[in-house]
């Protein structure tokens, strides 16, 4: 229970923090992680590329795109003034206030003194896109650690229920990936409330870039969140391009799939064969192998365990053997 | 008299604001955030919803959040693997 003690004893040492902070300054790093990170997905890449590894290079491509977005993002926060308070920094009395107002604007409110943390729910995010139908990616934790505020990452989205895209589990939203979000635009303005305390300034912002969809600046575009990966060439395509084999039960785009040219199932390239002789595509429960040649053939060039071929070269073989009349 | 103005454009502001007294809300918005729209931001005062013909008292706290900020900067990720930039 958010009692009026609670919330003071929190407004008190949030603020003492931010004053702590004003005499700290932020030292400079270089995104060496980020690099490490890019670094080792650049071998495996290529060599799945070379071995025309298809699905391994489609996914280890979205891993490089997602590091590289990843370096860019650390690039570019470098690359900004440094956001200071300007002696702005909230009073003691300005965060209570800030955390009351936070009570009646969000669905759930969670201070934990002892965790230096303030976490608020906010309701369901509904995005839509155009013509496009609702997507409801559900409510949204967001957590601030104010302990953390004057260092990276101080906070976290995080999704109640997570509704992921088939292409990265660890997207939750279109902005959030491993539920930290990318401010873009409002990377400023998130930067300077936190150093200046204005906590509720801090999470409606925060609110406002969740429930706002603009296409083109997302890991994961809303168009393409139901879309699915075809299990065998690893490629993202629409559900309504989607088949399957309908032996193995594989997700597969339709360029992955053959249709049996005897039982008219769909068939993944695993489950299906040509038929050595007529060469046309078969499931594997349509096709038998030549007793003698161990060719895949199907019914139609199969005669006796032989498939044609063979059974041509048996005639020819007992016509051979069979002695002269007298 | 003097208020706090907070907006959230382009890189943001937050600071105290001199302004004439009986200002509106709609007023200080085409003053401070001329060419923007006023139906595209989230106004509040002293941190609950406001709307343009509010008329500001002296310490009030005023925000313009635009109502479409856009996140992730970033270009989402291409599905050629033969494009890497």
């Amino acid at each position: 229970m958010n009692s009026p003690e609670l919330l003071w004893e929190t407004a008190e040492a949030v603020s003492e923090h931010l004053k702590d902070g004003i005499r700290r300054r932020r030292k400079v790093k270089l995104p060496a992680n980020r690099l490490r990170n890019l670094q080792s997905l650049v071998r495996p890449l290529n060599v799945a590329r070379e071995r025309s590894w298809h699905g391994a290079t489609a996914q280890l491509h979205r891993r490089l795109m997602v590091a590289l977005t990843q370096l860019r993002e650390t690039v570019h926060r470098g690359s900004l003034p440094p956001a200071t308070s300007r002696g702005l920094t909230a009073s003691s009395q300005e965060i209570y206030e800030d955390l009351s107002a936070l009570i009646g604007e969000f669905a759930a409110v969670e201070i934990t003194p002892e965790q230096y943390r303030i976490a608020v729910t906010t309701g369901p995010v509904i995005l839509n896109q155009l013509d496009l139908n609702q997507l409801d990616l559900g409510p949204f934790e967001i957590r601030l650690d104010w302990g953390a505020i004057g260092r990276d990452r101080c906070y976290r989205v995080m999704a109640a229920s997570p509704h992921p895209p088939a292409s990265d589990e660890c997207v939750t939203h279109p902005y959030v990936r491993d539920d930290l979000l990318c401010a873009g635009d409002a990377e400023p303005s998130i930067e300077m409330a936190l150093q200046q305390g204005r906590l509720f300034d801090f999470f409606t912002l925060v609110r406002q870039l969740l429930v706002n969809y603009v296409p083109g600046r997302s890991f994961v575009e809303l168009d393409e969140w139901n879309w699915m990966l075809c299990e065998a060439c690893g490629t993202l395509v629409e559900r309504r391009q989607l088949d399957g084999c309908q032996r193995c039960r594989q997700t597969l785009c339709v360029s992955c799939t053959s249709r049996c040219a005897a039982c008219e199932r769909t068939c993944c390239g695993s489950c299906s064969r040509w038929c050595a002789i007529c060469r046309h595509r078969f499931c594997k429960g349509c096709l038998d192998r030549c007793v003698r040649c161990s060719a895949w053939i199907c019914a139609d060039c199969h005669w006796e365990g032989l498939c044609t071929s063979c059974r041509q070269e048996a005639v020819r073989t007992s016509d051979h053997d069979v002695p002269q009349a007298a | 008299m003097q208020i706090f103005l907070i907006h959230n454009e382009g890189a943001g502001f937050a600071g105290h604001l001199e302004i004439e007294a009986g200002m509106s809300v709609e007023r200080l918005f085409d003053t401070e955030l001329a060419g923007g729209a006023f139906e595209d931001y989230v106004i509040r005062v002293n941190r609950k919803p406001a709307n343009g013909s509010h008329v500001l008292a002296p310490g009030d706290r005023v925000s313009f959040t635009p109502t479409k900020i856009e996140g992730a900067a970033i270009v989402g990720l291409r599905r050629d693997p033969d494009e890497l930039t």
